[in-house]
C-alpha cells in the first residue's frame, strides 16, 4: 500500500468514527441543552440547536410542581437495598452451590438455572394478581423482596466460587473458624471483584426500573424518577424542559456508579470466559 | 488409627477404596511418615485425622480420644497444604493471627504467639507482605508458622516441599527436621519421595492400594522389607529382585552384591554388563542377571566391567531377602 493510499485510508476512519461519535453524543448534548432552555425554545420550530437564553427555570418547576425529591429518595432506597440485600443473599446461596455437599444439589440448580429460560413479561399478569391478592401493591415489600435473590447471581458468583481452591477453605476449618467466619472473612472478600460487578448491575437496573414500578405502585408518592418522569407527558403535551432537565439528575448516580467501578464491571464480565 | 477404612463414590458397585482396613499408631513427638505412590491412599488418611473426611469404618483416636465425630477444629492439628493455602487477601501477620482470632486469644497474646512463630520459621521480617509477593520457601515457611502459631497436638503435612525446586527443598527438609527436634510436636508427614521419608521419619508406613504395606523405622525398612513392594519402593536404586528360578526372588541390595570373575569360586550366577554412572562417590553398574535388569552400586576407583562383557555376581547369606514369586511376600 502506498502512502498516499494509507494516508486516504486513515482520514476516511477518522472522518466516519468522528461522525459516529457526534451522533451518539448529539442526544446528550439535546437533553443538556433542553434541560437549561425555557419551555418556549425546547418546542420552536425549526429547532435551536444552541442556546439562546440559559435557564435553572426547568429545575425550579421540577421541585416546586413535582415530587423530584421524594422520587429521587424512592429510587435510591430501593435500588440501595435491593443491591445490598441481594447481593448478601446470592452470595451466600452462589457459595453454597459452589463448595456445599448436599443431597440434589446439581438437579436444584439446574432448576434453578432452567427458570432464566422463562422471560420475564410472561410472569408479570400471575404476579400482578398475586401481589394483588396478598394486598402488597403500592408497598416497599413487593419493590424490594422480589429481587432479593437472582437466578443470574447466584449463577454468577457460584462460577466465580468454584475457582477458589478448597484447600484455602479447609484451612480457616482446620484453623478453627465457623461456616460464617469462612464466609464473612474469606469468601467474600475473596469475591470482591464479582460483587462488585454484580452489584453494579444490580444498582443500575434498578435504578432504571420502569415496568415494575408502574405496575405495582398507584399512589403519587410512590413513584420512582423513572415513573415521576414519564408521567411529565400527557396525552397531548409533554413537558420537555422539566423532562429532561429531571433526565440530567437521573443520570447522575448512574455516572457515579459507572466510574467508581468501571474496573470490577471490566473484570465481571469476563468472569468465567476463560473456563466456559 | 485402628481398622480405618474409607471409600469415595455414589454406587455400591462403582467406587475407589482409598483407604482399606488401616491402622496405624503414631507415637506422641514422633515424626511418622506415611509414603506410597500417587493414588495409594496417603493423604486421605491425613484428610482423616484432619477430620475433612470422614470414615465409612474403624476409629480415629487422638491424645486417648476418639474423635471419630469431633469437628475438624476441635482436634487441636494442624496442616500444611501442598499447595499452601495461603489466605491471599490477607498479609502473613494475619494469615498466621487467623486461627487465634477464630478462637477468640486475646489480641495482646495474639501478637507475641504470632511473633514468636513467625521468629522460628525465619518470616519475621515478611509480616507486612501479601503472599503473592513471596517466593516458593518463604510461602512454605509462612504455612509452617500458621500451623505451629496456636501450639496444636499433632502437625500434619500434605506434601509440603513438592512443589519447591531440588535444592530448596533439601534445605527445607533439613529445616524440617530440625524444627521437629525443637518443639517435640507429634508430625504426620505425608510424600510420595522415598528420599523425604527416609531422612525425615522416625517412622515411616508405606502404602499402596489403600493399604500399610508396612511399618517401622528407616532402617527396618531398608533391611528388611516385608514383600516386594517395600523392597522396590525404599532404597534408591531399589532392592533388586532376581527370580531363582524356584518360584522365589532373590532381593539383594545395589551394595550387597560384589563383581568377581564369572568362573570364581565365589560367582553366585553369571550377569552382563551394561552402562556405568559415574556419581563421583559412588559408581553404578547396571547389568542383566537372569534376564533381570540390576543395578549394582561399586566404590568410585573401583574397575567396573567392560560394556557387553560377562562377570560373576557374589554375595553373602545374610544379605539376602526372600520372596515367593507369586504373592510378593516375604519368605522368612
Amino acid at each position: 500500500m502506498s502512502s498516499t493510499e494509507r494516508r486516504a485510508r486513515h482520514a476516511g476512519a477518522t472522518v466516519a468514527l468522528v461522525a459516529w461519535a457526534a451522533l451518539s453524543v448529539f442526544p446528550l448534548y439535546w437533553m443538556l441543552l433542553t434541560a437549561f432552555s425555557p419551555q418556549a425554545d425546547t418546542v420552536a420550530f425549526p429547532p435551536h440547536f444552541f442556546p439562546r437564553r440559559l435557564t435553572l427555570d426547568n429545575f425550579a418547576w421540577l421541585f416546586s410542581h413535582a415530587a423530584i425529591g421524594r422520587w429521587f429518595v424512592n429510587s435510591l432506597a430501593v435500588a440501595a437495598s435491593v443491591t445490598a440485600g441481594s447481593l448478601l443473599i446470592n452470595a451466600m446461596a452462589g457459595y453454597a452451590f459452589a463448595k456445599m455437599r448436599f443431597p440434589h444439589r446439581e438437579l436444584v440448580f439446574w432448576m434453578l438455572l432452567s427458570l432464566l429460560m422463562v422471560p420475564e413479561i410472561v410472569m408479570l399478569i400471575p404476579l400482578y394478581v398475586v401481589v394483588n391478592d396478598l394486598w402488597l401493591s403500592d408497598t416497599f415489600f413487593v419493590l424490594i423482596v422480589p429481587f432479593l435473590a437472582s437466578v443470574w447471581g447466584i449463577f454468577l458468583i457460584k462460577q466465580f466460587l468454584q475457582t477458589l481452591p478448597d484447600a484455602l477453605l479447609e484451612a480457616a476449618r482446620i484453623d478453627g473458624a465457623s461456616e460464617w467466619l469462612i464466609f464473612r472473612k474469606i469468601v467474600l472478600p475473596l469475591a470482591k471483584p464479582v460483587l462488585g460487578a454484580l452489584g453494579t448491575f444490580t444498582f443500575v437496573g434498578q435504578w432504571n426500573s420502569l415496568l415494575w414500578w408502574l405496575l405495582f405502585t398507584s399512589s403519587a408518592e410512590m413513584r420512582n424518577v423513572q415513573v415521576g418522569l414519564a408521567s411529565l407527558r400527557f396525552q397531548y403535551a409533554t413537558l420537555y424542559g422539566p423532562l429532561m432537565a429531571g433526565a440530567l439528575l437521573a443520570a447522575i448516580p448512574m455516572i457515579v456508579v459507572f466510574f467508581a467501578f468501571q474496573r470490577s464491571l471490566v473484570r465481571g464480565l469476563t468472569i468465567g470466559a476463560l473456563k466456559g | 488409627m485402628r481398622g480405618v477404612s474409607k471409600r469415595y463414590g455414589e454406587t455400591r458397585s462403582a467406587f475407589v477404596q482409598a483407604v482399606d482396613d488401616v491402622s496405624i499408631d503414631v507415637s506422641q513427638g514422633q515424626l511418622a511418615v506415611l509414603v506410597g505412590p500417587s493414588g495409594c491412599g496417603k493423604t486421605t488418611l491425613l484428610r482423616l485425622i484432619a477430620g475433612l473426611e470422614k470414615p465409612d469404618a474403624g476409629d480415629i483416636v487422638i491424645d486417648g480420644r476418639r474423635v471419630n465425630d469431633v469437628e475438624s477444629k476441635d482436634r487441636d492439628v494442624a496442616m500444611v497444604f501442598q499447595d499452601y493455602a495461603l489466605y491471599p487477601h490477607m498479609s502473613v501477620y494475619d494469615n498466621m493471627a487467623f486461627g487465634l482470632r477464630a478462637r477468640r486469644v486475646a489480641r495482646s497474646e495474639i501478637d507475641s504467639m504470632v511473633r514468636t512463630a513467625a521468629e522460628t520459621v525465619g518470616v519475621n521480617a515478611l509480616l507486612e507482605r501479601r503472599p503473592r509477593e513471596l517466593s516458593g520457601g518463604q510461602r512454605q515457611r509462612v504455612a509452617l508458622g500458621r500451623a505451629m502459631v496456636r501450639s496444636p497436638k499433632a502437625f500434619l503435612l500434605d506434601e509440603p516441599l513438592s512443589n519447591l525446586d531440588a535444592q530448596l527443598r533439601a534445605r527445607l527438609r533439613i529445616e524440617l527436621a530440625e524444627l521437629h527436634r525443637r518443639l517435640g510436636t507429634t508430625m504426620v508427614y505425608v510424600t510420595h519421595d522415598q528420599t523425604e521419608a527416609m531422612t525425615l521419619g522416625d517412622s515411616i508406613v508405606v502404602l499402596s492400594d489403600g493399604k500399610v504395606q508396612q511399618a517401622g523405622s528407616p532402617g527396618a525398612l531398608y533391611d528388611d522389607p516385608d514383600n516386594v513392594f517395600v523392597a522396590g519402593f525404599i532404597g534408591s536404586p531399589p532392592m533388586n529382585l532376581i527370580p531363582d528360578g524356584n518360584g522365589r526372588l532373590l532381593g539383594l541390595r545395589p551394595e550387597a552384591m560384589g563383581v568377581v570373575d564369572a568362573r570364581s569360586a565365589e560367582a553366585r550366577f553369571e550377569a552382563i554388563a551394561g552402562v556405568t554412572e559415574h556419581l563421583g562417590f559412588e559408581r553404578l553398574v547396571h547389568a542383566s542377571a537372569r534376564a533381570t535388569p540390576i543395578i549394582m552400586r561399586m566404590p568410585p576407583h573401583a574397575q567396573p566391567p567392560q560394556p557387553g562383557s560377562t562377570f560373576g555376581i557374589a554375595f553373602a547369606d545374610p544379605a539376602v531377602a526372600r520372596f515367593d514369586e507369586g504373592t510378593g511376600k516375604r519368605i522368612r
